[in-house]
């Protein structure tokens, strides 16, 4: 009895073995799969693919979880259910479970010996690895997939992560001069790597803008479920920024919303980002390039209200100190004819808060005479509140590469009609107080 | 019954005399190796067999040809209506003795054997039919006040003719339970019939060997009879045929209180008005414990559980009269208490 007793701990030994294999296997395939899906999933899926996928996960895994455990525990072999293994998978016909269970019994049956007898003549029949062939779980399989997912989620992390060490290097900081006008409480700056400057009245200006906002905002919860939405949306969002690498929380680069002034009487002089000074020389803005900037970069054919949206530090943001109509760039936009002002992607009218007498003949950007055909530029009659545009700005690798060739609008001249009377330019008058919000909802669209 | 350590044969004594006797049946029987097998599984259980078939399948060969291989004494009633019980159990009549005085001394009928033929039993009323009860049960009978024990071994065969049931009188299903075995003799099959045609009319004749001598023929059989109940079974086995046994009841009889365990199958609820009785139970330990023996083994499986399950729990069911209109046969609805055991077994 002891020889059956024995071979019988050794099977057990090797089948709890193997059930924690099992549990261990499933647990960590599911864990380590589930993370690995979510990385590259943060890579591939827009943010409320990446949300839904998420929720999913979340809901398999805290179903799954359980799952696994429940059953891998059920695995674990007591003694008597080892016997019962035993007996089935050598086909013993009961022989072992019925040892076991009248092995205790005080009066012995007359065919005790034989039973025991019979057992040991089949001991070669249940041994460990006749009973259990397998030393390594099956669920090793699932447990390599999951690493698999896994290290490729990692080299998708890590390449991203290069990546982004290496627009760092390049891009110290980032100084984005935009009009005031264009800021919406949608751009609101968040966090550290983000800095607005302006004049006090524009920044007050934008602040009443936000509070008004945010009050509108307020009012308008009605729709909790919505709200609630938008918040997983935002949480998703951080969390595919985290994984990709694409947040900046800990980078040293700076974004500055540089703020012109609200009348444009002058523009801003301090051109040079904290950065500026440690940053290789690239391309400059002021050089003397046909288009001066990429489209991008220039948005307006003002030139006091022209929007420096420049990646590039150093040099190039020492020279957007210098008035910009001085630049070549600048005059040869404005000589663009029509296509000088299309070059800008920004819907905004022409007529730009800027130096008065460096904006003549650009005012009229919708003009169809480069040179001065519209006669006078009108007084800017600045109209901070005319327009709200969001801006989605987003590190871009694309331009501020030393050796990228900036796109460069073709010029376009098209010969005037003789019989045509010059543009006579029109006033700018103010938008009335009924289209404001029409008009802020289509630019907002 | 005690027997002596030295006289208990062992296992593979068990299972060659087993063999032996099936042997010499089939010298004279053609096919039925089951009926055969379920008969002497019957016999060394201590139990008694309906053997049910059509005229002419070779029930009443069988049942004589198991009484010349066993060696042992052998009665052969046919039931008719007029049967009356003492016809079976004997009657005490009036003897002249030397002196000339006359007394009346019990004349012992034919039950008073060790296997007893009763054919066509359901021919015969159900007061002569009761007339077995008690010596099938108690190994006894009792006549005008008086107890006469039957020698052992005492197994009855009785066999059923499903047809012609014109005036015949159906067994009640107290006396169907306490039928060991229900033994089914099915047609022969085309290869068995021609050998059955080339045997029997033949100028040779088969002749029986007696596997056992007639002075000890009873006490070898109760021997490996004492054999059988020494065979070692686990709990686990036993609550396996319990489990079984109940789950032939249906769960809308009103003689179950706890109804936790039964069959979930939905046919036996709807075709079965009453399930097994324990003794159902008995007879598939008892048939279970046989099998494991002809196995060579000497512990009850679940295998031998199930083996023997449809001869000791078929004639056991009760069927409605859906179960008749629909034409279900018990052996379908054993099979589905099979599978549901099973299941709740691999949960």
């Amino acid at each position: 009895m002891g020889l059956i007793a024995g071979q019988l701990v050794r099977v057990k030994r090797r089948l709890n073995l193997l059930a924690a294999q099992q549990m261990a296997f499933s647990v960590l395939g599911l864990l380590i799969g589930a993370g690995g899906i979510i990385v590259i999933a943060a890579f591939i899926l827009s943010t409320t693919h990446f949300l839904v996928l998420g929720l999913l996960l979340v809901a398999l895994l805290a179903v799954g979880l359980p799952i696994v455990v429940v059953r891998t525990t059920r695995r674990f072999a007591a003694f008597d259910r080892t016997a019962t293994i035993a007996d089935e998978r050598a086909e013993l016909n009961c022989r072992l479970s019925t040892l076991l269970a009248t092995e205790s019994e005080e009066k012995k049956h007359a065919l005790w010996p034989f039973l025991i007898e019979d057992t040991l003549s089949r001991l070669d029949d249940f041994r460990p690895d006749r009973i259990e062939k397998r030393r390594v779980a099956r669920s090793i399989y699932g447990f390599v997939t999951a690493c698999v997912i896994a290290s490729l989620a990692g080299l998708m992390t890590y390449s991203a992560r290069r990546h982004q060490e290496a627009l760092r290097k390049v891009l110290k900081s980032l100084t984005l001069q935009v009009d005031p006008s264009e800021i919406a409480p949608s751009d609101n700056p968040s966090g550290d790597s983000a800095q607005v400057e302006g004049d006090p009245d524009t920044l007050r200006s934008l602040a009443e803008r936000l509070e008004a906002a945010n009050q509108n905002s307020r009012g308008g919860g009605h729709d909790t479920l919505n709200q609630l939405s938008q918040k997983a949306k935002n949480l998703a969002s951080n969390l595919q920024d985290r994984l990709t690498g694409r947040d900046l929380q800990d980078t040293p680069e700076k974004v500055k919303l540089r703020l012109a002034q609200a009348l444009g009487d002058k523009p801003p002089d301090e051109g040079v980002s904290e950065g500026d000074n440690d940053s290789p020389p690239k391309p400059k803005t002021g050089q003397p390039q046909p288009g001066g900037a990429g489209p991008g970069q220039q948005r307006h054919g003002n030139k006091d209200s022209q929007q420096q949206a420049n990646n590039e530090p150093g040099p190039a943001g020492s020279n957007r100190g210098t008035p910009p109509s001085n630049s070549p760039s600048a005059k040869s936009f404005d000589s663009g004819g029509p296509e000088g002002p299309g070059t800008g992607d920004s819907p905004t009218p022409g007529a730009q808060p800027g130096s008065t007498e460096e904006a003549s003949g650009q005012s009229a950007g919708g003009g169809s005479d480069p040179e001065h055909l519209m006669g006078p530029p009108d007084a800017p009659s600045h109209k901070n509140e005319n327009f709200e545009i969001m801006i989605d700005a987003r590190l871009s690798d694309r331009s501020p590469i030393a050796s990228a060739q900036p796109y460069v609008p073709p010029k376009v001249k098209t010969s005037l009609n003789p019989y045509q009377h010059p543009d006579e330019p029109l006033d700018r008058g103010t938008v009335p107080a009924a289209d404001r919000e029409t008009i802020r909802r289509v630019f907002e669209r | 019954m005690s027997i002596a350590a030295s006289e208990i044969p062992t296992v593979a004594d068990f299972a060659r005399t087993f063999r032996r006797i099936q042997g010499e049946i089939h010298k004279v029987i053609v096919g039925h190796e089951q009926a055969v097998e379920e008969l002497l599984i019957a016999l060394f259980a201590g139990g008694h067999v309906l053997i049910e078939g059509v005229p002419g399948t070779g029930k009443t060969m069988l049942v004589k040809a198991l009484g010349q291989a066993l060696n042992l004494s052998f009665s052969r009633i046919q039931f008719t209506v007029d049967l009356m019980p003492a016809d079976i159990t004997g009657t005490r009549v009036i003897i002249s003795g030397d002196d000339g005085r006359r007394e009346f001394r019990f004349s012992p009928g034919p039950v008073f054997c060790h296997i007893l033929l009763a054919d066509e039993i359901n021919r015969a009323t159900p007061k002569t039919q009761s007339a077995l009860l008690e010596a099938m049960a108690e190994l006894q009978v009792t006549v005008s006040g008086t107890t006469y024990p039957l020698q052992p071994p005492f197994f009855v065969m009785a066999t059923l003719n499903p047809i012609e049931m014109e005036g015949t009188y159906p067994l009640p299903e107290a006396q169907l339970d306490r039928f060991f075995f229900k033994v089914r003799l099915n047609y022969p099959e085309e290869t068995e019939l021609v050998r059955i045609i080339s045997t029997t009319t033949g100028p040779e004749l088969h002749k029986i060997e007696p596997v056992f001598d007639s002075n000890d023929a009873a006490g070898r059989i109760e021997a490996l009879k004492y054999l059988v109940r020494e065979v070692i079974v686990a709990p686990e086995i036993e609550q396996y045929a319990a489990r079984l046994t109940r789950a032939t009841v249906p769960e809308k009889s009103k003689f179950i209180r706890n109804k936790e365990g039964l069959a979930r199958d939905e046919a036996v609820n709807r075709y079965v008005s009453f399930g097994s009785s324990p003794r159902g139970g008995q007879a598939l330990m008892l048939g279970a414990k046989v099998c494991a023996l002809l196995d060579g083994r000497a512990n009850a499986s679940h295998e031998d559980i199930e083996r023997v399950a449809y001869p000791a729990l078929g004639h056991r069911l009760t069927l409605n009269y859906a179960a008749e209109a629909d034409g279900i046969d018990p052996a379908n609805l054993v099979q589905k208490v099979l599978k549901s055991v099973r299941d709740m077994r691999g949960q």
